[in-house]
């Protein structure tokens, strides 16, 4: 029994270094951070938001090109997951009267989560920076994807800086 | 040593599997039954219906609806909430939210957004996160409260933004 109890005590070992291995790997292996290229026009219409390019922190997460630039994300593996989205609004001096973040998925063009704020015209408002974090799952991550969705209201030529404007995925199972 | 070979992988991928499922096997997505009237007090937010993103984790019955959320294990948990209130055309001028762990009714997160009635706030939704620590899961359980000040009429908390995220973390 000796023996036995050498060898029980090797699988543990191994069994133990195995399930790190794999929880680790599991737990980040889609993870994605993406910034802005530049500096992004608002319109006054939901409207998606392109320019976004992929940063050093990115692994099995992908912005393909659309209609207004690099706007399609999507992941190699299908899973629960969660997307933070920081979009920050700058209008120089002018009014915002309203903005609005949409998170959509695709191709079912679901809006799975989304930020308004609303204040009338005499708010003396020409900075915001929402913040919107959603889960969704991906069952089909060949053909699911998702894209952000901004919209401002107000005087001016409002702007999604560089700045603070990010989007970070990961997969959270 | 075969048959001792074949016990060993085979212990191995099953504690292997066991413990990979049991670490990510509580989470739950919250969404609102209906559009839910906001008051001038704190109160506890009702409700909630589970979404199809639920596991180990249920939402019971109090006293303004289905707000008390509970969990099947004990860890660290982290919650996301997003409240969307909207008003039409009348002011907001304050929006408070917070996180409550019962039956200790101890505060863990909020947050707080307040302007003068002179800005027209119509919309607004309040996103934070909290962590707590939940020990005993059958005792244990918590209520996302909240309160709007506005004139003249009361605002909704909006099914189309507002939710719950849970995970266990730890």
């Amino acid at each position: 029994m000796s023996s036995l109890g050498n060898y029980a005590s090797a699988s543990v070992l191994e069994c133990n270094d195995l399930i790190v291995r794999n929880l680790t790997n599991t737990l980040t292996s889609v993870y994605g951070q993406f910034d802005l290229s530049q500096n992004v026009l608002a319109q006054s219409s939901l409207t998606t938001i392109g320019n976004w390019k992929p940063t050093s922190i990115l692994k099995n997460v992908a912005v393909l090109a659309g209609v207004q630039g690099n706007e399609k994300f999507y992941v190699t593996q299908a899973g629960l997951y969660e997307v933070g989205v920081n979009l920050a609004i700058d209008n120089a001096s002018s009014d915002i009267t309203r903005c609005d973040c949409n998170v959509v998925l695709y191709p079912s063009t679901t809006i799975v989560g989304g930020s308004v704020t609303q204040k009338g015209g005499g708010a003396d408002w020409i900075k915001e920076t929402l913040n919107v974090m959603v889960q969704f799952e991906i069952t089909d991550p060949t053909t699911q994807y998702f894209e952000i969705e901004g919209r401002v209201s107000g005087s001016g030529t409002p702007n999604y800086t560089t700045n603070f404007t990010q989007v970070f995925v990961k997969k959270l199972i | 040593m075969t048959s001792l070979g074949n016990y060993a992988s085979a212990s191995v991928l099953e504690c292997n599997t066991l413990i990979a499922n049991n670490l990510k096997s509580i989470y739950g997505q919250f969404d609102l039954s209906q559009n839910t009237i906001a008051e001038g007090t704190f109160k506890t937010l009702g409700n909630w219906q589970p979404t199809t993103l639920v596991k180990g984790v249920s939402v019971q019955a109090g006293t303004t609806g289905n707000e008390k959320f509970y969990v099947s294990e004990a860890g660290v948990y982290e919650i996301d909430m997003n409240l969307h209130l909207a008003q039409g055309t009348t002011d907001i001028t304050r929006v408070d939210t917070r996180l409550l762990l019962y039956p200790y009714a101890s505060v863990f997160a909020g947050s707080v957004i307040k302007v003068s009635t002179a800005t027209d706030m119509t919309n607004f939704t309040a996103n934070n996160t909290a962590h707590i620590e939940i020990t005993d899961p059958l005792n244990e359980y918590f209520e996302i409260q909240a309160k709007a000040a506005f004139t003249p009429n009361s605002p909704y908390f909006q099914i189309d933004f507002t939710r719950v995220f849970i995970k266990k973390i730890a």
